[in-house]
């Protein structure tokens, strides 16, 4: 079974070789600096967490394990709302509706947008041509099903593939060394996106593409969400 | 069914696998099953499969290509736990809309089973001879024994290479990884010949006729030697072995581990589950504009005579948009045909009077348009087939 396209997989091997590149942190981008506070505390209605992790072993391969993915949600949840909260928004949660099967193309197409630009943003190869200088995405103004839905005013998305190493990898980056090669070894990789549930617009966007971080333990995973959530509108 | 994740392994530029092992018994036991009904992953590696497949299951289930039909489920659901028996707790089966043959089985025992495949199989036997078959790679623990062989195999590559390289054998180090690779898929071909024989086994122990497994792949050769494009065989890296060989070694195994009585076929009742689907089913496989082969399949299923009015009137489609030369006089007489039958679809009319149209047998055609409309009057295109009908057009 495939869940992530081909696109992606092409994009974790151009992530690799970016981080191979340079020590890359998070930047973050954004159409707005402050969020619309039309009540004291904006609604944000979360999407569903895209996240796996994973062991990278010695050959490379990324076997995915499914403790710590089920662990890091709940930390991912739990830190995320206390960010929120400090930010004076409420986190708002989101269950499908499997009746609604626009609404599901619709939460669907948030992630499509949201990695389309993650690979936008990685590499200037990867660049589509008319939005090289321009952030100006957008969902469509068909989101605003999810506003009435939910009364949320933004829906945040947050996408992360956590790798760790594991001691044949080690082995294998200390050896190809020799060579004068660096095996890329465990990093992460993910992004974190506002979109305005009134217009569509993605008003804020944020990627994390860095070895180091930790999502297994709840105290590790706060300072990876508050990573993603650098420059946050306030 | 080779999970995509297997090809993701190996497309993000790892190797396959150095598993040379054959799978296949041979003998006159069918593979036992690696793991009881009711199984649950233990092993962290398993844990990790299944997550990933359950969150595909997640997503399936919420798809708009998933057939939702209670009785169309039901049906094929009673047909499986036939063949799979004590498991049928453990495996949840999805129709999906999709107009190839194919199913398919993930490690948490997802099975998926596409629309194309409705419309192929001729009986309850041949769709028993696809689950078992399926039920194989999960009983068998396929995607996770795959799935250790390639991390193994690339684990062991590596260190292999750069041994290799140290001792400055760059090279043989890049024939061993294309070596590793062309193992990979001749493992997959094993696991597939393993699903074979289990699954015939399965479905003799659910009383069915166990040639009809050859029979599937006997049915697909002939259709695709019917394509107007062949398609080419790949022999290295090919994840699943010839169905030539497939036939071969069913219809052996068949004729040497049939026990007598056992030849339950269920062809009717295959056929009346999906009478009322085969509409749409037709419909589909037309849109792939694989005419060789849907005129194949169509001639199979008038060849079996239920239906005809319907099925001569898609056989007449085929043809008609094809649009090659020689195309209309079949065309024109599988619609004619069609009509001689109650079952024909208002359609038929109407395609019958394009055709006469563009022979400038005008009154025919007015005639066919107007029958058309009669049987239609809410037709979507009833203003384009009225414009046909006004003096001068």
């Amino acid at each position: 079974m495939q869940r992530r396209g081909p696109a992606l997989a092409q994009l974790c091997g151009m992530v690799v070789v970016l981080l191979s590149m340079s020590g890359c942190v998070g930047t973050s981008q954004s159409q707005i600096t402050d969020l619309r506070r039309e009540r004291s505390e904006p609604r944000i209605l979360l999407m569903p967490l895209d996240v796996e992790l994973s062991e990278l072993n010695a050959g490379g391969t990324q076997e995915p394990n499914a403790e710590w993915t089920k662990a890091a949600l709940q930390h991912i949840d739990t830190a995320l709302r206390g960010e929120l909260a400090a930010r004076n928004s409420r986190l708002v949660g989101y269950t499908f509706d499997p009746n609604n099967a626009d609404e599901v193309q619709l939460v669907k197409l948030n992630g499509a947008v949201g990695t389309t630009i993650l690979m936008n943003q990685v590499g200037p190869g990867l660049a589509l041509p008319s939005k090289r200088d321009q952030f100006d995405w957008s969902i469509g103004p068909e989101v605003q099903s999810l506003a009435q839905r939910t009364d949320a005013d933004y829906g945040l998305l947050l996408y992360v593939r956590d790798s760790y190493t594991t001691a044949g990898r080690a082995a294998v980056f200390v050896l190809s060394a020799m060579f004068g090669v660096r095996a890329p070894l465990g990093e992460q990789v993910g992004f974190a996106m506002l979109v305005d549930l009134r217009s569509g617009n993605v008003v804020w966007f944020n990627r994390l593409l860095r070895r180091g971080g930790d999502l297994r333990t709840q105290e590790l995973a706060r300072e990876t969400v508050q990573s993603l959530m650098t420059g946050f509108p306030k | 069914m080779l999970t995509r994740r297997g090809f993701l392994v190996c497309s993000c530029g790892c190797v396959g696998s150095l598993l040379g092992a054959c799978v296949t018994t041979g003998g006159d036991s069918p593979p036992a099953p690696t793991i009881s009904p009711g199984y649950r992953p233990a092993a962290a590696d398993e844990s990790g499969l299944w997550y990933q497949m359950e969150q595909a299951e997640a997503d399936i289930q919420r798809s708009p290509f998933l057939l939702r039909d209670p009785a169309l489920n039901a049906y094929v659901r009673e047909v499986a736990c036939r063949v799979i028996g004590d498991y049928c707790p453990d495996v949840r089966i999805y129709l999906l809309r999709t107009p190839y043959f194919n199913a398919s089985m993930a490690p948490n025992g997802m099975m998926q089973v596409w629309s194309g495949l409705l419309l192929r199989v001729r009986n309850e036997a041949q769709l028993a001879a696809v689950i078992g078959h399926e039920l194989g790679h999960y009983a068998r623990q396929h995607s996770l024994v795959r799935w250790r062989g390639v991390r193994n195999a690339t684990d062991f590559a590596i260190f292999f290479r750069m041994g290799l390289a140290l001792a400055g054998l760059g090279i043989v180090g890049d024939l061993a990884h294309l070596a590793i690779i062309a193992g990979y898929f001749s493992y997959t071909r094993d696991q597939e010949r393993e699903a074979d024989e289990f699954g015939q086994a399965a479905m003799v122990k659910a009383g069915f006729a166990p040639i009809e497994a050859a029979r599937v792949w006997e049915q697909l050769i002939a259709e695709t030697s019917a394509a107007e494009v062949k398609p080419e065989r790949e022999i290295v890296f090919a994840t699943h072995p010839a169905p030539e060989e497939r036939a071969e070694t069913l219809r052996r195994l068949a004729a040497t581990h049939t026990p007598p009585g056992v030849d339950a076929l269920g062809r009717e009742r295959l056929a009346g589950a999906l009478r009322q689907h085969r509409g749409w089913l037709l419909t589909d496989q037309l849109k792939l504009r694989q005419f060789g082969r849907t005129i194949y399949v169509l001639d199979q299923l008038i060849g079996e005579g239920d239906g005809l009015g319907e099925l001569h009137f898609y056989k007449g489609e085929a043809f008609r948009m094809r649009g090659e030369s020689g195309d209309e006089r079949p065309a024109r007489e599988a619609f004619e045909l069609a009509l001689a039958h109650a079952d024909a679809p208002a359609e038929a009319h109407r395609s019958l009077g394009l055709l006469q149209r563009k022979a400038g047998e005008g009154d025919a055609a007015g005639a066919s348009f107007r029958r058309y409309l009669a049987l239609r009057p809410e037709a979507a295109d009833r203003a384009m087939i009225e414009s046909y009908l006004t003096p001068g057009s």
